[in-house]
């Protein structure tokens, strides 16, 4: 009977709560971070956040997650993509993988007024790859703009995106994106 | 748990939502009249359809605001033409905002808010022929405002469930978009119950938008068309794509209610006018959003619908420089040996037809390097940059240029 108390006083509190007992949504980051599981370390800088709960990605973000954030992920070239039916190839170019990056991001259909402002060549963790800069509005009519690093190594593409409200977000930590982006590095790389 | 809902059916959903969380549950009639037999001549909403067209005014606001509208006035005002010519006249003295906007998506779907407001996404607006289609999902879609199909779904739904008092707590995440709200909707169990009208409510949007139809003069017999149209485009997908009447066998529903409704037709009476079909100025003025449409396909990998409508542009307009390099794009996307020689051909044809056109240059030099024939992609990609010296992606074409060079 006393188990049963506590059983539903515990209930309460995670329904409460609604956070699950033992896992913080977020944990203070800073840092080198090594992540074997997506195959790269990185450089966090101090004072952001991780969310923990986000799949297949490190998500970080100092001013919560719907102004700014800095996502770095890796998709299977051969995985289907979300928004779009084309596909990634080991083959591509730096240019055709941006070109099927654009397709993806431009044909979410949650996003309107999408605008391309650079699409560049770059090097990331020493591969050769590309820069993109798009901005989009959401539904609820807000203007995000994100900077888009990716590059193809073997069977995986890499991302690495910032995104921010374009006003007065963007801006603002543009430069400590490209630091993270700087520090960048595939385990097990010479580069 | 992701829910899934219907695209277009999430600003519907906004709208009853939200009224279902302003209060006003309890038992109601669901029966209710048609617009057209109000006592009074003039029709008053009741309270709760009164809220429900207030919100749905605000969601018209968010959709505004939201960027998602394609931008071509002559054409909606052309859309609004054809709505007025079907409206029945108490409509517009009901307070009533019916009017029709078009949304940038390349998806087949429409759908329409409490108050009249009709939205076309580009996508479905694309597949259609002709006027007469138009007039039939146009007819569709007032018929549930008319006969308010909306508060009397909302009602019953109220009626159904106590479950629906916790709504008011579940609207609240509205603000922050739609996930939220989707995922408590779905986990109650009610996307299902709030995504579609009941069947009764649809046959019976058939049967009076047909009607709304053939009184404005237009041929009933492109109404099953359309949804025959449809269905091929809903096949060839492959996988289940958001649509206005929310599935498969929802379409297949309307095509059997259409054909029914059509088969219990009179003849029509010696020597009456032809009615309107509309094809060629349907076509003259949906020429625009063909293309542009047929872009957002290409970028979602929907190359065989991109090239539908671009084949329906050069039918009507042989020396489009657009759409021939819509097409080459569309082949060049796709990959693979025979779709390269027919990008090879567009692109050229393209140029042939607006040498000053810069992007099937950009496409020229693309192949051309894939094929290592690195003179010609050379000179192709030069002419790209001489054309668009401020192109955006001008920095990756200059290191393929070196690339080349090499």
């Amino acid at each position: 009977m006393r188990g049963a108390r506590w059983g539903l006083l515990l209930l309460g509190v995670v329904l409460v709560g609604g956070v699950p007992l033992g896992c913080a949504p977020f944990e203070l980051v800073g840092g080198t971070a090594r992540l074997p599981e997506y195959g790269f370390d990185v450089t966090l800088p101090s004072g952001w956040y991780r969310a923990m709960r986000a799949e297949d990605m490190l998500l970080i973000t100092r001013d919560g997650i719907l102004l700014q954030h800095i996502r770095i992920q890796r998709v299977a070239v051969e995985a289907e993509l979300k928004h779009t039916k084309r596909k990634f190839g080991a083959t591509m170019s730096p240019l055709e993988v941006a070109e099927v990056e654009l397709d993806e991001h431009r044909s979410d259909a949650g996003l309107a007024d999408f605008t391309v402002e650079e699409n560049a060549p770059a090097v990331v963790g020493g591969r050769r790859g590309f820069k993109l800069v798009y901005s989009a509005r959401t539904k609820d009519g807000l203007r995000l703009k994100r900077a888009h690093y990716g590059f193809v190594d073997g069977k995986w593409v890499y991302r690495l995106i910032y995104q921010a409200a374009a006003r007065h977000y963007f801006e603002k930590d543009l430069a400590t994106f490209e630091q993270v982006r700087e520090s960048f590095k595939l385990l097990g790389s010479a580069a | 748990m992701q829910v899934v809902v219907p695209e277009g059916h999430v600003w519907a959903l906004l709208g009853i939502l939200a009224v279902l969380a302003a209060g006003g549950v309890g038992c109601q009639t669901v029966d209710l009249p048609s617009m057209a037999v109000s006592p009074s001549g003039r029709f008053v909403p009741e309270e709760d359809e009164r809220r429900l067209w207030n919100r749905a005014r605000e969601v018209q606001d968010r959709i505004q605001r939201s960027g998602a509208l394609y931008g071509d006035p002559a054409l909606t005002e052309y859309l609004n033409t054809v709505a007025r010519r079907m409206a029945p006249a108490f409509m517009a003295q009901a307070d009533l905002s019916v009017e029709v906007r078009i949304l940038k998506n390349p998806s087949l779907n429409a759908f329409t808010l409490p108050n009249g407001a009709i939205y076309i996404h580009s996508g479905l607006l694309a597949r259609m022929e002709n006027e007469a289609q138009l007039a039939t999902l146009l007819g569709h879609e007032m018929a549930h405002v008319i006969h308010r199909h909306p508060v009397r779904h909302l009602r019953d739904l109220e009626n159904k469930t106590g479950a629906l008092a916790t709504f008011g707590a579940l609207v609240a995440p509205l603000a922050g978009g739609f996930g939220p709200l989707l995922y408590a909707v779905g986990a109650l169990g009610m996307a299902a119950a709030v995504t579609g009208y009941a069947q009764e409510m649809e046959t019976e949007a058939d049967r009076e938008g047909l009607a709304m139809m053939m009184t404005a003069g237009y041929d009933p017999q492109e109404a099953t068309k359309l949804f025959l149209y449809l269905k091929e485009w809903v096949q060839e997908e492959k996988k289940p794509e958001p649509f206005f009447f929310s599935s498969h066998p929802r379409l297949a529903e309307r095509i059997e209610s259409y054909q029914a409704l059509l088969g219990g037709l009179p003849p029509a009476p010696p020597r009456s006018p032809p009615p309107r079909v509309g094809e060629e100025e349907f076509r003259a003025r949906t020429h625009g959003l063909l293309l542009d449409n047929a872009e957002m396909d290409l970028y979602a990998g929907r190359f065989l619908q991109a090239r539908r409508s671009l084949h329906a542009v050069l039918a009507r307009r042989p020396r489009d420089a657009r759409a021939h390099y819509s097409l080459a794009e569309s082949y060049r996307r796709q990959g693979g040996t025979e779709e390269r020689v027919e990008a090879f051909r567009f692109y050229q044809a393209a140029i042939a037809l607006d040498a000053g056109f810069a992007d099937p240059h950009r496409g020229l030099g693309v192949l051309y390097h894939q094929e290592g024939k690195a003179a010609e992609a050379a000179r192709a990609l030069e002419r790209y940059l001489e054309l668009a010296p401020e192109a955006v992606d001008r920095a990756h074409v200059r290191s393929l240029l070196e690339e080349v060079r090499k």
